[in-house]
């Protein structure tokens, strides 16, 4: 019964650690700059599908930014 | 209605006209958004490995606004691929000789060489659209297929991911599904896994499937399936923070048909007279990639930095950092450095080399080099400037480093570089508008 | 009110000059650094609004509307601001075949759009009917007859009106991109410094009511033209599950069924962009259709 008392008490100081880092909104007229094509997620859609199918077919890992994408015989 | 049976845009211009007579202009002002915008995304890459295959690969990307935020994407992309790949073999003292793929004709590769298929050449074409619309007040839903089709290889699939902002779209939620059907018909038949490779002479005509107790089925299926759950949160007026969990499940003929293993004995040497047996690896594959990415804003400047870690049930497990830093020069130029390093474990059934004891006991073996202890490392440099008001043109640059390690080196191996690092550069040309 | 009764603030890297007029919240979002100059432009904003609610509120009695009104169908004479409206008004009456009709305001005085059940009854729209209709009003500049029983409201283009003509004396007053948003209806003078537009938001009526601060149904980056939206997000009535809109059909007199609830249009001015949604909305379950041969960006909300 012991050790559930100190795993309890982490997930609280988890969860206060969480709200007191709790930022402020960004309001909608600040999303100025995120709007910028250079501050997407992928700023270049084609860089990033050519880069995902080099990378897909010289390694072994794959997936992480999306899901979906075209199958390849090449791995 | 009355007002779409007469030309209907014809009352947004004549409203125009009179609206510049109300408000004192000489003519109705300029509408930027006049018509709805298709951004066209276009790139040609060129990519070559030193002394092995090359790659020419366009790709093209619609995307057009269809009014109320839906939006219709498409993509169109061809590879060609032509030069020689490692067929899985190590490199000895004397020459080697492969026959082609059941009966096409055979390669000899020399003395102290890495034996590389010369055969290997394809060009794939692959095509995918994605539907973009409003679901409810603060969410979209994106709806895609995909198909690609090879010489030996086709693959269709289907995509579903839901979108719902929040918190004033300070945050995102990404839910997503993927599953794909794939088929391979390896050319002259599907050779059975671990089998002996027939020893056919250079330019022979014989069919190993014959003799070497290949299987002759000509149709297999893969299926991939991959759900991703994500949020993107707005931390600031300079930054944006994306966290990714995505699992995959891959079943089916996952084993590539092309590649073999050299069987040795205790000393590391070729064993006599059947040296090579085909790869075979298990029809399960399931993954998990954790991926995170933050983008920064500085004065004008962004970095983009992405980490990802990945591991499979096949006992792969990666890290990968990807780095962006866009340096802008002045209003209309940016140069854009870029740094990736990866690094990934071997698959437990990765053998550089087989011992010809241990190959009874074994259910799974591989010596693809992508699937070795591994790391590469990417370096580029991207330059783009703007042209007019909506379009640019960029070049970029890279190369990329592969260092693969060997899971054993057996006796006289030693004298060979087994799995010599791997370079290849990429040239990149970029054209995007919007009209 | 006097000249005293807006607020600055500087956000980041622009000013932001708030006052009320036209029974909404206005502001003015200006792309310069020095809080005189964004003074003076929010001076004049908020002086010019309240020089055309005044001019064209139908509810004072020392305005030119009301002199209209009044003059029982003798002639009256007008401005030239006035006739500029008039003869917009008789434009948009024939663009759109006869749905929008400045006449069509004393609809009001059977409908009472309150959010409750109270339909008026077929008689009593019936009645009004007569007293509808712009082709019943002679007009030639500078000269005006309305017949005695009719009125005329500029309540559907005035608002917009007011934030293109605001606009016009920013522009000559600064080089600096500028915002005017009165209300939601809103239009900006051109891309900001560094080359990006105005993020603007839409809000979607169905959370506004429950949910006032701030429930943007989506965002969007606006560089140039106007925005502006029309909708019943307050106004409305419901009975036996039927919701009837606040937008009227001048000739039957009846609320246009299954119009959306809100409709944002981007156009060339904010002028445009209301016309644009109000026809949208009097195109009932065509609005979507309507708007698709616009090729203009817009937001249907239903």
């Amino acid at each position: 019964m012991s050790s559930r008392v100190p795993r309890v008490l982490g997930i609280s100081i988890l969860l206060g650690t969480l709200s007191a880092c709790s930022f402020q909104p960004v309001q909608p007229w600040e999303h100025d700059l995120l709007a910028q094509k250079k501050m997407q997620l992928q700023p270049s859609a084609v860089d990033a599908a050519l880069d995902e199918h080099t990378y897909f077919s010289k390694e072994a890992s794959r997936g992480g930014a999306g899901a979906g994408g075209g199958g390849c015989g090449c791995n | 209605m009355q007002l779409t049976k007469k030309n209907p845009l014809a009352i947004r211009q004549a409203l125009a006209f009179s609206t510049a007579a109300l408000l004192g202009h000489a003519s109705p002002p300029a509408h930027a958004a006049d018509n709805r915008d298709w951004e066209v995304d276009s790139a040609i890459m060129f990519y070559q490995e030193t002394g092995r295959v090359s790659a020419t690969e366009p790709i093209l990307r619609l995307r057009m606004d269809r009014g109320d935020d839906h939006f219709l994407t498409l993509k169109f992309v061809a590879d060609t691929l032509t030069g020689a790949s490692p067929n899985g073999a190590i490199p000895t003292s004397s020459a080697q000789t492969f026959s082609g793929p059941s009966g096409t004709a055979g390669y000899t590769t020399p003395a102290n060489s890495v034996p590389l298929d010369p055969t290997f050449h394809d060009a794939r074409y692959a095509f995918n659209a994605e539907w973009e619309q409003p679901a409810g007040s603060a969410s979209k839903s994106i709806y895609g297929v995909n198909f690609s089709t090879e010489t030996d290889y086709q693959s269709i699939g289907l995509s579903a991911t839901y979108n719902f902002d929040f918190n004033q779209h300070d945050t995102t939620l990404t839910t997503g599904i993927a599953a794909n059907a794939d088929s391979v018909q390896p050319i002259g038949g599907t050779p059975l896994g671990l089998s002996t490779v027939v020893a056919t002479p250079a330019g022979g005509g014989k069919n190993e499937g014959e003799g070497g107790g290949g299987e002759a089925k000509f149709n297999i299926n893969k299926h991939v399936y991959d759900l991703l759950l994500g949020i993107t949160q707005v931390m600031s007026r300079q930054d944006l923070v994306q966290f990714n969990i995505n699992a995959g499940k891959e079943s089916g003929y996952l084993t590539d048909p092309y590649k073999i293993l050299s069987v040795v004995d205790t000393n590391g040497a070729l064993i006599f007279p059947d040296p090579y047996v085909h790869e075979k690896r298990p029809d399960n594959r399931g993954r998990m990639a954790f991926y995170s990415q933050w983008s920064h804003q500085f004065t004008s400047d962004v970095l983009r930095l992405a980490v990802r870690h990945y591991s499979d049930t096949w006992g792969i497990s990666s890290n990968t950092l990807d780095a962006h830093y866009r340096l802008e020069l002045g209003q209309r130029q940016y140069l854009e450095p870029h740094y990736r390093y990866y690094k990934q474990t071997a698959a437990d059934f990765y053998h550089t080399s087989l011992r010809s004891s241990d190959l009874a006991g074994l259910n799974y073996a591989s010596a693809d080099y992508r699937l070795a202890d591994m790391s590469s490392k990417t370096l580029g440099l991207k330059y783009g400037l703007l042209v007019g008001k909506r379009s640019e043109v960029a070049i970029r640059v890279e190369t990329i480093t592969q260092h693969a390690r060997p899971s054993e080196v057996i006796g006289v191996q030693n004298q060979q570089i087994l799995l010599p690092d791997i370079k290849a550069s990429i040239i990149q040309l970029n054209y995007s508008t919007v009209f | 009110m006097g000249d005293a009764d807006y607020t600055l603030e500087f956000r980041a890297d622009h000013w932001v000059g708030r006052f009320q007029a036209m029974a909404s919240p206005c502001e003015v979002l200006m792309d310069v650094e020095q809080e005189a100059q964004a003074r003076e432009l929010t001076q004049i904003a908020h002086a010019e609004a309240l020089r055309i609610e005044h001019k064209f509120s139908r509810y004072r009695q020392d305005n030119i509307v009301h002199r209209i009104h009044r003059a029982q169908g003798e002639a009256v004479e007008v401005d030239p601001e006035t006739a500029a409206l008039l003869d917009f008004a008789g434009q948009c009456y024939t663009l759109s075949e006869g749905l929008f009709d400045i006449t069509s305001g004393v609809l009001r005085q059977v409908w009472r759009f309150d959010g409750s059940d109270r339909l008026p009854t077929t008689a009593a729209v019936k009645k009004i009917l007569p007293r509808i209709g712009w082709e019943k009003i002679r007009w030639q500049r500078p000269r005006l007859c309305l017949p005695a029983g009719m009125e005329i409201d500029f309540g559907g283009i005035g608002k917009e009106y007011a934030v293109d003509k605001t606009l016009q004396l920013l522009r000559a007053r600064t080089t600096a991109s500028v915002l005017v948003n009165f209300g939601g209806d809103l239009v900006t003078s051109g891309p900001r410094r560094h080359g990006q537009g105005w993020i603007v938001g839409v809000e979607n009526p169905t959370t506004v009511v429950d949910n006032p601060p701030l429930q943007s149904h989506c965002e969007f980056e606006l560089n140039q033209g106007g925005v502006a939206t029309s909708g019943d997000s307050k106004r409305f009535l419901l009975k036996r599950g039927v919701r009837y809109s606040h937008i009227l059909n001048p000739r039957t007199g009846w609320p246009i069924p299954d119009a959306p609830r809100a409709v944002t249009v981007t156009a060339a001015t904010c002028t445009d962009a209301g016309i644009l949604a109000t026809l949208a909305m009097l195109h009932g379950k065509q609005a979507e259709q309507f708007l698709q041969t616009q090729h203009t960006p817009y937001w249907c909300i239903r």
